[in-house]
């Protein structure tokens, strides 16, 4: 079985083993376990300098790691065939030839993953005009703001056909137009490709991410589903106007509540349940809305699940 | 291999339009063609005012024992070398040993930065998201050696056309397979000093530190390639074998020079497969 059927049969696209690097006394990643789901849109969170860059740099092949090992696309990260266009990126920081105009770094970037020269100025034309940068086609890197820099990045993570997506950052320091078409982007890549987004952005990794781990000083200290990350399926935030000790009683003892407690705000009760091995979530959110109103709260909000930055708050 | 030498070209295009666009190239095969059409200049210069002075070519002829023995003391008592070199075109002479002497520091000059500079910007990583590192440094190789043997070439025929009209005596034709083989020589130094260069440029970032530890390396060779004990270990301690009538001595020269030249390279290329980009 080659990488490739290897990699789709696991369904994992990439994975670490005690991956390290250290710079100096400095551990930057430390002893890092970490899946990602093939076809998945996976978050990677973390506080600055959790080790987040440092491992997608690893990951594209950049720095190499002090210890420990990774598979990318099935292949050991030492084989990985970075020529051949099946991983692409929006590395940190990284300036393009200052020299040249975007539309001449974009076919030349596509003429490396084999596309000819037609065929790269056409989906360099369209991804320069998803993230509004058709104006500045002709302009020289040297001349880019840093916003445009940033669009020109995203757009080149784009060409061709990667199988693997890495995204640092990538709507940091855009404005919502362009943060919203990038999220778009993202999402149409959902199910060809696999997507690994950076982001500080909790309640947009939330948003766009079917998966996500949070790294910190380092280390995973929490990764899966994000449905299960924010409890999706095992709570549901309820506002209640008039909550008091009583009703809160008469909400635990609706079938399928296994515990109540307060939330953070007034009002506020987290209510966590259980399904049935023949009930679907939804049902079960819908059965206790219906039995705290039969209980005699006054439900004004409802959210399922936990925020991931409570999550991320918790852990980090 | 085949798809990292496709990569590589495609690499070396994208730079060598780089450096036609920022006239990097073209400023480099002008300081090239100048430092040819001075050298030309002041030597055919004094060399037709010389033998335009009465009893000059008289005196040359009938003490040329004299100026043989002048050289062969200068060369370590090589009879053979000096008897070699007295025949040889004046200008022509001066104008190899002056490459073989300044094109290792016109190299550091402008190619200091042939693999730094793209790891300082990291623009380099999203080439390195689609090639492998080999190409980018045969590639980064390639576009640097295509502008070197251009500013070479422009040189040499700035040289030889502006002594084929204003050098008194000289015979182009004549002088052609002497003219080849310093071509020949040229070429093969700046192979060697290029895989130096390149050598600093994967260890440093910075092209001005790079620049300057290029120089303070070429400077310790030509003291290295003074020692008797350890002169060997210097490409600068066989410059005056390729000078050298005898075969066996030229091969050793060129052997030298091709040795050392690969050795820099593949320390280079080993570096930036192993670096953090």
């Amino acid at each position: 079985m080659n990488p490739t059927e290897q990699q789709q049969s696991g369904g994992i696209a990439v994975q670490t083993e005690n991956l390290s690097k250290a710079f100096g006394n400095l551990i930057a990643v430390d002893r890092l376990n970490l899946q990602i789901p093939t076809g998945s849109i996976f978050g990677l969170l973390g506080p600055n300098g959790a080790g987040k860059t440092t491992t997608f740099s690893m990951l594209c092949g950049f720095v190499k790691p002090s210890s420990g090992s990774a598979t990318v696309l099935g292949y050991p990260l030492k084989e990985f065939p970075f020529h051949a266009g099946r991983l692409s990126a929006l590395p940190q920081d990284a300036r393009f030839n200052p020299d040249r105009t975007v539309l001449q770094s974009m076919i030349f970037l596509g003429s490396l993953v084999g596309l000819a020269r037609r065929e790269a100025e056409d989906q360099a034309t369209q991804l320069l005009r998803a993230v509004d940068l058709t104006d500045a086609a002709r302009m020289k890197g040297a001349h880019l703001s840093h916003g445009m820099s940033k669009r020109f990045g995203i757009a080149q993570a784009f060409l061709g056909r990667p199988d693997l997506v890495m995204l640092d950052e990538p709507t940091a320091g855009l404005d919502p137009r362009n943060a919203f078409t990038v999220r778009q982007m993202i999402r149409a890549l959902a199910g060809t490709a696999t997507v690994v987004v950076s982001s500080h952005n909790l309640a947009e990794v939330q948003d766009l991410c079917t998966h996500a781990a949070i790294i910190s000083q380092g280390k995973l200290v929490s990764s899966g589903r994000m449905d299960d990350l924010t409890s999706r399926n095992q709570q549901v935030m309820m506002t209640i106007s008039n909550l008091d000790a009583a009703i809160q009683a008469r909400i635990e003892a609706i079938p399928g509540v296994v515990g109540v407690m307060a939330g953070g705000n007034d009002g506020e009760l987290k209510v966590m349940f259980k399904t049935t091995a023949d009930q679907k979530v939804e049902d079960a959110v819908s059965a206790i809305i219906a039995g705290a109103i039969a209980a005699g709260a006054s439900v004004s909000g409802v959210r399922r699940g936990q925020d991931l930055e409570q999550r991320y708050l918790e852990v980090t | 291999m085949n798809s990292t030498i496709s990569q590589a070209l495609k690499i070396a295009r994208f730079d060598l339009g780089t450096s036609i666009r920022t006239s990097k190239a073209v400023v480099t095969m002008a300081v090239y063609a100048g430092l040819a059409l001075l050298v030309a200049a002041v030597t055919t210069f004094l060399q037709n005012k010389l033998l335009a002075e009465p009893g000059v070519q008289e005196g040359l002829k009938t003490q040329m024992d004299q100026i043989q023995q002048v050289i062969s003391a200068a060369l370590g008592n090589d009879t053979l070398l000096a008897n070699h070199l007295v025949n040889m075109p004046v200008a022509l002479m001066v104008f190899f040993w002056l490459t073989q002497s300044f094109l290792p520091l016109l190299i550091a000059v402008i190619s200091s930065d042939m693999l730094n500079r793209e790891i300082r910007t990291k623009s380099a990583r999203f080439v390195l998201l689609r090639a492998s590192r080999s190409s980018l440094v045969i590639g980064k190789w390639l576009s640097h050696t295509t502008v070197f043997v251009a500013a070479i070439v422009l040189s040499w025929v700035v040289f030889l056309g502006y002594l084929a009209f204003n050098l008194n005596g000289f015979n182009l034709f004549q002088s052609i397979p002497l003219i080849m083989k310093f071509f020949g020589f040229t070429l093969l130094i700046g192979f060697c000093y290029l895989g130096l260069t390149s050598l600093m440029s994967s260890l440093v970032d910075g092209s001005g530190t790079a620049l300057l530890l290029t120089i303070v390396v070429l400077l310790f060779l030509a003291g290295l390639a003074q020692s008797d004990m350890f002169g060997w270990a210097s490409p600068s301690h066989y410059r005056y074998k390729i000078w050298s009538p005898r075969a066996d001595e030229i091969l050793a020269g060129v052997g030298a020079y091709v040795l050392f030249g690969t050795l820099f390279f593949a320390a280079a290329w080993q570096r930036f497969l192993r670096r953090d980009i």
